[in-house]
Order: C-alpha cells, then structure tokens, then sequence
C-alpha cells in the first residue's frame, strides 16, 4: 500500500517534470525562431543598406 | 559666345547640324542610363518587396509582442536596439517610435519597465542628439503608468536623455513635457514630474526657473499624499540645485509646510531634507529655520519620524554643525534614547558612539552615559544588542581611565546579558578596548566574568561561551589564551553533558587553525591524549573524538608520532563501545596517512579488531578495512 502511494507520487512527479521541460523547450524553440527572425532582418537590412552606397563608388 | 554659336547654326546646317545630333545622341544615352538606374533599382524593390514584408523590422516586433509566453516578449523588447539598427535612424523616428507610442503601452508591467529603460538607451539610434526629443512622447506615457517601478525607470530614462538635449531642444520639448505631467489628471504623471525637476532646473532659463520653482510648490501642495511624498523626497535634491536665496524664500516655506503634514509618512521624509538644506545654510539660519523643525519631529507624535530622527542623527548633527550640537540636539538624542518605542531606541542606541564623539568628553559622560546604563538594563533584547555593537567603540573616545571607572562595569553586565546577541557583540569588539586599557587590565576584569560563564550550571550558557572562544582567542593573542583560558578548554572536554564535550573538541580544531599546528603539538595534544586512561570509558571516548576532529588540521606526522600509538593501545580496551570508536577513527585517518605507515601500523590493530566478540566491533573493522 504504501509502496503504491509512494509510486503515485513519484510519477506525479516525474509528470510534472516532464510538463515543465516541455515548456521550457518550446519556450526555448519560439525565442531561437524570433532570433532567427532577427538575423534575417539585419541580413535584409545590411543588404539594402549595400545596394544603396554601391552605384555610388 | 554662346549667341554666336546659335547664330551660326541657325544660319549654316552642315557640319554644325552634325554636332548638335552629337550632342542629343549623348543626351538621351545618359537619359536611358538614368532611366535604367532607376528601373533596375525599382526592379530591386519589386523583386524583394514580399521577403521585404517578412522582415520588415516593425512586422517582426509585432509579431514577437503578440507572443504568449511573457518571457519571449521581454526578450525582444530587451533587443529593441537591433530592430532601430535595422530600421536605420530615420524610420526608426517616423515608424518604430509612433508604433512603440501606440500599441505597445497596454502590456504587462515587466514588459514596460524594460521599454522604459530600453528607451533610455536608444538615442544613438534615432539619429544622436539632435533627435532625442521624439523619444519623449512615449517615455512621457510611461511617466504616468500605475506601476510605480515603470514610473521610476521612465523617469530615470527622462533625466538620461535630458542631460543629452541641446539647449532648444531642452526648452521646446522637454520642460512643456515636464509641465504637462505636473499638471496631469492622474497623481501618476505628477509623482513622475518630481523626480524630473531636479535635473531640470539647473539648464532651465531664469524666467522658467521661476516656474519650475511654482511648479514644485503647487506639487507640494497637491491634494494626494503620494505626490506630496514624492515632492518631499524630491526636496533636498531639488533644493540644492537652487540659488541660496530662493531656497530661503521659497523652498524654506515648503519644507516646513511638508514637515507639518497630516501624514506621517510625508513628514518623515522631511527629516532627511533637514539634514541636506542644513548643510546649505549658515548657523543662524538653521537655528532659525531647521532647529524647530527638526526639535518637534525629535518629539513627534508618530513613531516612525522619531525613528527617522534616531537614524540620521549623525548626518543632521554633521550638517547642523558642532554649536547646535552641543547646545540644542544632545538633549533630543537623551530623549530618543528614553523613547517609548523600542525601534526607536534601537536606533538611537546605534548612534551612541557616532555622537560622543561628536561631542565633548564632559557632555558625553554627564548627558549621555545615564542614559547608556539604563539601556543595558533595557527590557528590549533588541536594543540592548544595539548598543553592546557599538559600546567598545566609546572606549577610545573616553581614554584608558574613564573606561575603566565608567563602562568596564557596562561591558561586564552586558557579558552576562541572556540574549546570546548581546554577548557575542560584546566579545567580537574586544579587540577595541584591548587597544585602550591593554591587555593586562582587560584580563584582570574580563577573565573573571568569563570563567564564571564558563562554569555556569546551565549547560547552554557554557555552550554560548565555547562558541566564543575561537573569536576571543583569536583577538586577544597566543600568550593571553595560554595562560588563561587554556586549561578551560581543556575542562569542557570532561564537561558531564556530552553536547559541551562535542563543542569542545570541535573547539580545539577551531583554536588550530587560528594559533597554528605547533602550537596544537605543545599544548593540545599531550593534554587531550592523558585522557585515555580516565576510568569513565565516556571521557575515554573524548579522547577519541578529540583525534578523529584534529587529525585533518594537524597534518600526518602528528597522527603517525603521537596518536597512532594511542590508538593502536585501545584497541584492547575492555568497552566494546571504544573498540569500535577507535575503528571509526581509523577510518578518518587512515586517507590521512601514507599507504606504508597504513600497511604496516594500522592495519594489524584492524585484523586484531576483526576477530572481536562484539559484531559492531566486528563490523566498523570491517568497514575500515576496506579503506586500506
């Protein structure tokens, strides 16, 4: 008996571990997505940024 | 020149005809070049015009703030600077500040005290200087958020980009903004205006310094006590930027206003300002204008502003200067230290020291030191810490013959005080009064109180001073503890309770390590081990603690001169329960030791233990084994 509840509550544990790590990762993927969002943006906008000064040289 | 040029091709075609066709064939080529220029460079926007929307700097910002997750919106806020670098300084004016102005102050507060201070930062990115007024429209929004953090770092933001306009852009944009908010509906905006005067009207025009000075006397005046507040913490710092002949006619008013508001909250912000607009005015003005102020909050009604007066007393004695001082403050400090409130004498117990010496000797013994000894006896565990943390410190101020006449007694009853706080700030300043009354006096009137303590019927005060005893030794030097305290320590380890007796071993390793393993080898060690042949197999036991907490400070020679042999005689003991200690403690000592001193001395006395009678013998041979 006591070793059943004990199993409960370690999986619950382990559950709610497993919900947070979850979390976290996608947190985690959403913010590397923007980054990557981010970099592109600068790319895009070191590009237009060339193509404005290069008929001038 | 020219006309005749005309002349002649109007007159003659042929040969000039010919070059007047030159001519155009060259001008249209560089027309069609400049047409091409700009259809290939349009063709260049059309062709990326769908990417262009994909990461088009404010599409992506709004798309990250749509975010959920809290987190991730911060995170992006925090990188504004990398959108308003892509942006480039010109649309970041016309596009990302309207945008951040519109849509992005209904977030969550985390979100806009990171705007705020994000805003702060953006100059460079807006164009330098001369463009850092478009960042104060939005900054002003936040001025007046309900959260008070976003408020704070809004107005910290203000003031950064303040210092960085130029002058007309100071007078057209920035002092209107600071007006409006003075004047705003909410007591959010008019809290904000407060912080933003100071820095203000150092740059302001004397005509608008006039009115930033009505300005804050109409905040002072404000029907909310939170602007009040904010006014009142404001007014030192204000007041110091302000011509010394305003402050009188103007800021005086005000500060006296404030220290006679309803709330107490806002007076006890007053207190501070009698310590800064005090520094700024001469003797008599203070004793005119301060002084009373500063008298009746000594005496007010609420507390917390008496609490106040306790905490920086120091600082309006230093601004009051030495005449005030001496005729008019010392008598408020005696008050404060009679309070009713116990907070209030904690405080103003604190500052003992710090204002004797401030004072004259005489003034301090005949005013301050009554007061000291009832605070001794005071009933508060609180306050009577309070004052042991700074008492030593009176010693240098009264010289070697008045310690002794006058506080030697205070140190002594305060050594005796139940609360361990007292006591340990009494003995961890010792080293203070050892600089005045030197080393000898000190001993002839401490020692007794200590050996008192030290044999005191209750186990836990005995306790007490043990903990100490590292401290003590550690101050008063090598020779001192061994003629004094030496054979103490050394009668704690026979003590009855065992708690002491683990206290007491755990001491002798506290005491190595302050006075050195040679030290510990002459005078520890041959002490400790004469135990070993006590009767009672409990201080027997002593012994073997004592061994298993010194060995790892005393290094592997000792063990292997001195207590290994010890140890090796007691594994006949005829207590099993000292059998099988001394296993244990060879299973401390053993990573201690060389592996050949291990082969050859410690481990028969293991094989010898191992065929014991007793199975827990048996069993912690077994262990220490295994280590060998």
């Amino acid at each position: 008996e006591i070793d059943r509840a004990h199993w409960v509550s370690e999986k619950s544990d382990l559950m709610a571990t497993i919900t947070r790590l979850e979390a976290e990762k996608k947190t985690q993927e959403q913010l590397r997505n923007d980054l990557f969002r981010r970099i592109k943006m600068l790319e895009y906008a070191l590009q237009q940024e060339r193509a404005k000064n290069q008929p001038n040289i | 020149m020219d006309g005749a040029f005309e002349n002649k091709s109007t007159d003659n075609d042929g040969s000039d005809e010919i070059f007047i066709s030159i001519c155009d064939v060259n001008r249209k080529r560089y027309n069609s070049y400049i047409k091409l220029y700009n259809f290939n460079n349009n063709n260049i926007k059309m062709a990326s015009t769908p990417e262009s929307d994909d990461y088009h700097p404010i599409v992506i910002l709004i798309d990250e703030l749509k975010n959920d997750d809290i987190q991730l919106r911060l995170n992006s806020i925090r990188k504004l600077q990398s959108i308003a670098k892509a942006l480039g300084p010109e649309r970041t004016r016309s596009e990302l500040i309207p945008y951040l102005q519109d849509s992005v102050l209904e977030d969550e507060d985390e979100v806009l005290v990171a705007l705020a201070e994000e805003l702060g930062k953006l100059t460079d990115f807006v164009g330098g200087n001369e463009h850092a007024t478009c960042l104060l429209p939005p900054l002003q929004m936040l001025a007046g958020a309900e959260e008070v953090v976003v408020r704070e770092k809004a107005v910290d933001a203000l003031n950064k980009i303040c210092s960085e306009l130029s002058q007309s852009a100071f007078e057209d944009c920035f002092l209107p903004l600071l007006l409006n908010l003075s004047k705003a509906d909410w007591f959010t905006s008019r809290t904000s205006a407060c912080g933003l005067l100071t820095v203000a009207y150092p740059r302001a025009s004397s005509e608008m310094k006039k009115n930033l000075r009505k300005t804050f006397s109409t905040l002072c005046h404000d029907d909310t006590p939170m602007v009040r507040r904010a006014a009142a913490t404001h007014l030192g710092n204000f007041s110091k930027q302000i011509e010394k002949d305003a402050v009188k006619s103007e800021m005086l008013p005000l500060f006296t206003f404030l220290a006679s508001d309803e709330q107490d909250s806002v007076r006890l912000l007053g207190v501070e300002n009698c310590a800064i607009i005090g520094s700024m005015l001469s003797n008599e003005e203070n004793i005119q204008h301060i002084l009373p102020i500063l008298k009746s909050s000594a005496q007010d009604k609420s507390w917390r502003v008496r609490y106040m007066v306790a905490r920086l007393f120091k600082e309006l004695c230093d601004s009051m200067g030495q005449e005030i001082t001496k005729s008019e403050l010392v008598g408020s400090f005696v008050k404060l230290l009679k309070d009713t409130e116990a907070e209030v004498r904690t405080e103003a117990a604190q500052r003992v020291t710090e204002v004797c010496a401030l004072i004259s000797k005489d003034m301090s013994v005949k005013n301050i030191l009554p007061c000291v000894k009832d605070l001794v006896s005071d009933v508060s565990q609180h306050v009577r810490a309070a004052l042991a943390q700074v008492i030593m410190g009176l010693c240098p101020i009264f010289g070697k013959d008045d310690t002794l006449q006058y506080l030697l007694e205070l140190f002594l009853q305060l050594l005796k005080d139940d609360f361990p706080d007292v006591r340990l700030n009494i003995i961890s300043k010792l080293d203070a009064v050892n600089k005045v009354i030197g080393i000898e006096m000190l001993s002839q009137s401490l020692l007794p109180a200590i050996v008192e303590l030290a044999e005191d019927q209750q186990w836990r005060v005995r306790l007490a001073i043990i903990d100490y005893i590292p401290l003590l030794a550690s101050q008063l030097g090598v020779e001192f503890f061994d003629e004094k305290l030496g054979n103490l320590c050394m009668t704690w380890l026979g003590d009855p309770v065992f708690s002491i007796r683990e206290a007491a071993t755990n001491n002798l390793k506290k005491l190595t390590e302050v006075f050195g393993v040679e030290w510990a080898k002459s005078n520890i060690i041959p002490k400790v081990l004469t135990l070993h042949s006590h009767p009672n197999y409990l201080y027997r036991m002593t012994t073997l603690f004592s061994i298993g907490v010194l060995s790892p400070v005393v290094g592997s020679d000792v063990i292997a001169s001195s207590m290994i042999p010890l140890l090796t005689k007691m594994v006949t003991d005829k207590v099993p329960n000292i059998r099988f200690n001394v296993a244990k403690t060879f299973q401390i000592i053993i990573p201690l030791l060389d592996s050949t001193i291990v082969q050859s001395r410690v481990k028969p006395s293991l094989l010898k233990l191992l065929e014991d009678p007793d199975k827990d013998v048996k069993f912690y041979a077994n262990q220490a084994l295994q280590l060998c």
